[in-house]
């Protein structure tokens, strides 16, 4: 995970606007394998002390280095692209607005630029290495320098394969339900991207499960991202910093996820001035707050979000009951004064809740997160990240009755360690580091006290029900590099070994071909008692042609140690997380993918296509009537099998003018064969939604309004419907055909929101913005679910129902900051 | 719903499904629709059931049809051969009745006995082709405890028929028996003043031991009847003087299975906590649809006193 100074080329394969000039290798001297073996080695425990090889700088090339920061906060502008059109060269800043060039010496035209800012553009004599900050106006006028635009545009075409980046900004502008904005729903916008069902925080990234994404903030791991069964995630707009989504070119520091990944950072502090900024919508109130503790060298963020269903619904006739959520998030960061370290604690922390007080019952789940990160600066061309933190999801649903009590959870909670460091000579970007994350799987502990005699049992009964709880170390090493060789190549290679071990005491059944258990042993003691590892390369190439097009071409291999036990398409917050084991073998995803990028009139249209088959390894499913839930024997509900997955997906975007936004359409299929399921006959996965479309559309005329616009299409999604029936007693039991053969009608969709802000230029200390808008605004019924009944009135005739969960849903919001 | 179910009877149903499906019912509408299904050959459905009851025991036979087809009257199997041999060598034959057509009866005095296997001969032109296609099975009677006593107590509803409002009374009817320590399924249903309620396969209360194994069952509660019945409940209210007989049955494992995945599979269970659905499965060979179900009944009544006292007790 980038924590900082890494350049987003090296994690995408993307950047090949990185055409180097570079003609001298900076490791001159050939070393014999033995010998790189111990560099590797000295390289990944060394670290900081032994660092053995004297790297030769480039001959007449000095670096240009140093941090691009808004202007107003001082924090940094993550992804600002630094750009020198001359020399058709240039680098995106990290998460901490680092960056770092070779250049001749010489004077450049340097151009600096992000989305969201306004462009600077400066003339830089450079004569010996020097380092320069860059300063960004925030989301004032829109630029007008097309050139500046057009580059920066190219820029970003170049880096999106694979990889996208969003800022808050960006995410405040798509219409969102009950106008809360959302980064998850803001990347089931893009191609390859499906949905799971309607208002879902669950997704799938070319035709992956649902828990084959990472889902990370500030390097944590998140089990559930989602509030209130999913109409909203755990991630406060407020709160974020900026975000990247990987959907399949997944960079070597990440592992333990198929599909992709999602890496939020959660956003900094202004180190000079206060900042309040506050909104409120119909459902949901949040308030953030930021500014310094010691000017200049700690800043903090405090960020709360709450909502107050609760008390509209004695309105609906709901007395008594309880649901909402609040999340809180919190980081404080210190800075050394030479700029060379920096500490950040950040925390996570929340909650979700429902409740009926008539029948004294309550749901409670959420997630918690604490993590510090230090970061050090060995020099421009050499940084470490070190991170540690412990992430817990907890769900627990309770009753408290007269006669008697019960309380069941699940739980599973993550102690990590991880150390990246990142080496950038020229025409040379390595990184390499090691992760260690220590998971405690607990599926499901239910505990029961009776307080009355109910005829078997005594009063004052307990009984206390576990589950299995699991012990797993899971570990991960990587090194990797990105390349330029020449000005139009760019390859990127690297490996990734992965270990994961399952820690006793723990019971394991072993199950025969036909899945009949074959016995269970007991591994008793703390010892590990079973080891996976794997080697996920990664490598790509990308190759830049003339007329602004690019190509190329990725293959990835990911492993996922940990998995969902779901036997639903939309998951709920009961779902258990479980290990490998010697059973369940790790799954194993190997990517291929190919795409190819144009940009028009000077970056102002981007178009890609891309095209990837994905196959996948020791898939699981479970087998029909299976019960995942305080089950003593999950293991023995599993199936096993393979999967695979292609697709082509389209992309056009325009990034200027008054109307901008842009249209994807995806053409996807993924299938699965299971042993046992579907008499082991191949099936459409469950996200296997062929077509898909999507067009945003973001107008704004006026810098004072703006409107924009979201409209989706999906095929519908498969299921399985009867198609026949038997009669038993009167009464219609239907019979089945091939899992999935079925599909529901198509889902459609358009958002529409309108915004009208301050004026940007309005000299007074804050801003504000009123945005009010329509969701499902033609009122489409999408099916959520299909059932089918027997008439109760006729008793020979059967029909179907349709649930839908909206029809137009109006939203107003109010934001406010200074 | 599956998920209650998978939990112990005793066990309220978690609250996540409460919770979640009233925040659908907050926001989420229904319709009904036009939704076209495929269609599939035939199959036999196969409703076989011999007890240790003395009596004319059935076999009905149909054919599956499609999901949409009104037509259920059309589905008779007839003509089909059917019998039943136990293992100690004795044959029943069973008979098609003129009307309808597609029951099968036995012999008034046939029984089954406990420990005794059965097998079930069906030869049926279920795809009419002119030729008759074999079915078997075969299903052994397991033991059933005899019930010490039935009794009937007013008041609150005991778990798992409690609810907090305190003006919810009734009669919770008891059952006192020993439950050995091998695996049993139960069911139950009842008979009021001679006629039995709740003994069709949807409404068969199914009680696996997996929690009593073993244990002597000191009054558990099985039905609650409400003194003031709500509109939709089923469960008539008693009045004093009622004789109230709980009828209880040893089901197979196969047949309690059964018993479940066809009420799992017409309840409507909604994507968030319902698996794929899946079809049902049974004990009859060569791809026929249902169960042959071989079963003891054991009974036990009470006869309900005037409220507010302890209740009728009857020996059994």
């Amino acid at each position: 995970m980038p924590i900082f100074a890494i350049p987003h080329w090296m994690e995408s394969f993307g950047s090949t606007d990185f055409p180097a000039v570079l003609k001298v290798r900076t490791m001159a001297v050939p070393v014999k394998p033995g010998r790189r073996c111990l560099y590797l080695f000295f390289l990944l425990f060394g670290g900081t002390l032994l660092f053995p090889v004297q790297i030769l700088p480039a001959q007449a090339l000095f670096h240009l280095s140093g941090q691009v920061l808004d202007a107003r906060s001082r924090e940094p502008v993550v992804n600002a692209a630094v750009w020198l059109p001359a020399l058709k060269k240039g680098c995106t800043a990290d998460v901490e607005g680092r960056y770092s060039l070779a250049l001749p010496p010489g004077e450049h035209e340097v151009q600096v630029s992000c989305l969201g800012f306004t462009s600077v553009q400066v003339e830089l004599k450079v004569t010996q290495d020097m380092s320069r900050n860059f300063f960004l106006q925030a989301d004032a006028v829109l630029l007008k320098d097309v050139e500046i635009r057009g580059s920066k545009a190219t820029r970003e075409a170049k880096n999106s394969i694979g990889m996208v980046s969003f800022t808050p900004e960006m995410i405040q502008r798509i219409p969102a339900l009950l106008g809360e904005p959302d980064i998850i729903k803001a990347v089931q916008l893009l191609p390859g991207v499906l949905m799971s069902t309607e208002t879902s925080s669950g997704f799938s990234v070319r035709g992956g499960g649902l828990d084959q994404n990472a889902i990370i903030l500030d390097h944590a791991t998140l089990y559930n991202p989602t509030h209130t069964c999913g109409f909203f995630s755990v991630f406060n707009n407020d709160a974020v910093g900026g975000a990247r989504i990987y959907k399949g070119d997944i960079p070597i520091s990440y592992g333990g996820r198929l599909a992709s990944v999602i890496d939020v950072d959660m956003k900094e502090g202004d180190f000079r001035n206060y900042h309040v900024d506050a909104g409120i919508g119909l459902l949901v109130a949040k308030a953030t707050v930021n500014g310094p503790i010691w000017k200049d060298r700690t800043s903090f963020l405090a960020s709360a979000r709450a909502t107050y269903f609760d008390l509209f619904l004695p309105l609906a006739g709901m007395d008594g009951t309880e649901l909402g959520f609040y999340d809180v998030n919190a980081k404080i960061v210190h800075k050394s004064v030479s700029g060379k370290d920096k500490l950040s604690l950040s925390g996570y922390l929340g909650q979700d809740r429902f409740g009926m007080e008539s029948m004294n019952v309550g749901m409670n789940y959420g997630n918690k997160m604490l993590g510090l990160t230090w970061n050090h600066l060995f020099s421009n061309r050499f940084v470490m990240n070190a991170n540690v933190h412990v992430a817990d999801y907890l769900s627990y649903a309770q009753q408290n009755a007269d006669g008697y009590d019960f309380i069941w959870k699940t739980r599973i909670t993550d102690y990590v360690g991880k150390v990246d460091w990142t080496f950038s000579p020229e025409n040379h970007e390595l990184r390499f580091g090691f992760d260690l994350r220590y998971h405690v799987y607990q599926p499901g502990d239910l505990k029961v006290n009776l307080h009355q005699d109910i005829g078997f049992l005594d009063s004052n009964y307990s009984y206390r029900y576990n589950q299995d709880h699991y012990h797993a170390l899971e570990s991960g090493i990587y090194i990797g590099n990105n390349q330029s060789i020449g000005e139009r190549l760019l390859v990127k290679y690297g490996l990734r070994f992965s270990t994961f071990s399952n820690q006793g005491p723990d019971s394991v059944s072993y199950f025969n071909e036909d899945y009949e258990r074959t016995g269970r042993e007991y591994e008793d003691g703390r010892n590990f008692y079973h080891t996976y590892w794997g080697l996920e390369p990664r490598v790509g190439i990308s190759y830049s042609f003339d007329y602004d097009i690019d190509l190329k071409f990725n293959y990835t291999r990911t492993l996922q140690y940990s998995q969902l036990a779901t036997n639903s398409t939309s998951g709920n917050p009961l779902d258990i997380w479980f290990p490998a084991n010697p059973f369940v073998k790790p799954q194993t995803s190997d990517m291929l993918a190919l795409g190819i990028s144009k940009a028009f009139r000077k970056g102002e249209w981007e178009l890609s296509l891309e095209a990837y088959y994905k196959f996948l390894h020791n898939v699981i499913d479970f087998k029909d009537h299976s019960n995942v839930i305080l089950n003593t024997d999950l293991y023995g509900e599993l199936r096993m099998g393979r999967g695979w997955a292609y697709g082509i997906e389209f992309y056009l975007k325009r990034n200027t003018g008054m109307v901008n936004g842009s249209l994807s359409y995806t053409y996807s299929r993924s299938m699965r064969v299971i042993d046992q399921v579907n008499d082991g006959k191949p099936y459409p996965s469950p996200q296997d939604r062929p077509h898909a479309v999507n067009l945003l559309l973001d107008i704004e005329p006026h810098p004072r309004h703006s409107i924009s616009l979201n409209w989706m299409f999906y095929s519908g999604q498969p299921t399985t419907y009867p198609i026949g029936k038997a009669v038993i007693d009167g009464t219609f039991v239907p019979i089945y055909g091939d899992r999935n053969s079925g599909r529901m009608e198509n889902y459609h969709r358009l958002d529409v929101s309108y915004t009208f802000k301050s004026k940007p230029d309005n000299g007074k200390p804050y801003r504000w913005s009123l945005s009010a808008g329509l969701y499902n605004a033609y009122g489409r019924k999408n099916p959520w679910s299909v059932t089918f009944y027997q008439d109760p009135d006729n008793p020979t005739r059967s029909y179907a129902v349709k649930i839908y969960l909206f029809s137009v849903v109006p939203f107003v919001t109010f934001n406010f900051n200074f | 719903m599956r998920f209650a179910r998978c939990l112990n009877v005793w066990l309220p149903s978690p609250p996540v499904e409460l919770a979640c499906l009233f925040l659908l019912a907050f926001v989420s509408c229904s319709e009904i629709v036009e939704v076209d299904l495929g269609s599939m050959e035939p199959v036999l459905v196969v409703d076989a059931k011999l007890t240790s009851d003395t009596t004319s025991h059935i076999v009905k036979l149909s054919r599956s049809c499609d999901y949409y087809d009104p037509d259920i009257a059309s589905t008779v199997v007839s003509g089909a051969t059917v019998y039943i041999e136990a293992g100690d060598g004795s044959h029943f034959d069973f008979v098609e009745d003129s009307l309808p057509t597609g029951w099968y009866r036995s012999a008034p005095d046939v029984f089954g006995q406990i420990g005794e296997e059965y097998y079930l001969h069906i030869e049926a032109d279920v795809d009419k082709d002119g030729e008759n296609e074999l079915y078997e099975s075969r299903s052994t009677m397991p033991y059933i405890p005899p019930i010490d006593s039935v009794r009937a107590v007013h008041g609150m509803g005991l778990p798992p028929f409690y609810t907090p409002d305190p003006s919810r009374l009734g009669w919770n009817i008891l059952v006192y028996a020993q439950d050995p320590p091998t695996e049993e399924y139960y069911g139950f249903s009842f008979s009021l003043n001679g006629r039995v309620y709740f003994d069709s396969i949807t409404d068969i209360f199914c009680f696996p031991d997996n929690f009593t194994s073993g244990i002597y069952l000191n009054g558990v509660p099985i039905y609650f009847f409400a003194d003031k019945p709500s509109e939709t409940s089923r469960v008539p209210a008693l009045k004093a003087g009622d004789e109230v007989t709980l009828i209880v049955y040893s089901f197979t494992a196969e047949y309690n299975r059964y018993i479940s995945d066809v009420n799992a599979a017409v309840s409507t269970d909604v994507p968030v906590f319902g698996g794929p659905p899946a079809n049902v499965r049974g004990n009859i060979s060569n791809g026929a649809f249902g169960c042959f179900a071989v079963y003891p009944v054991g009974r036990g009544s009470c006869v309900i006193g005037n409220e507010g006292l302890p209740g009728g007790y009857t020996p059994f």
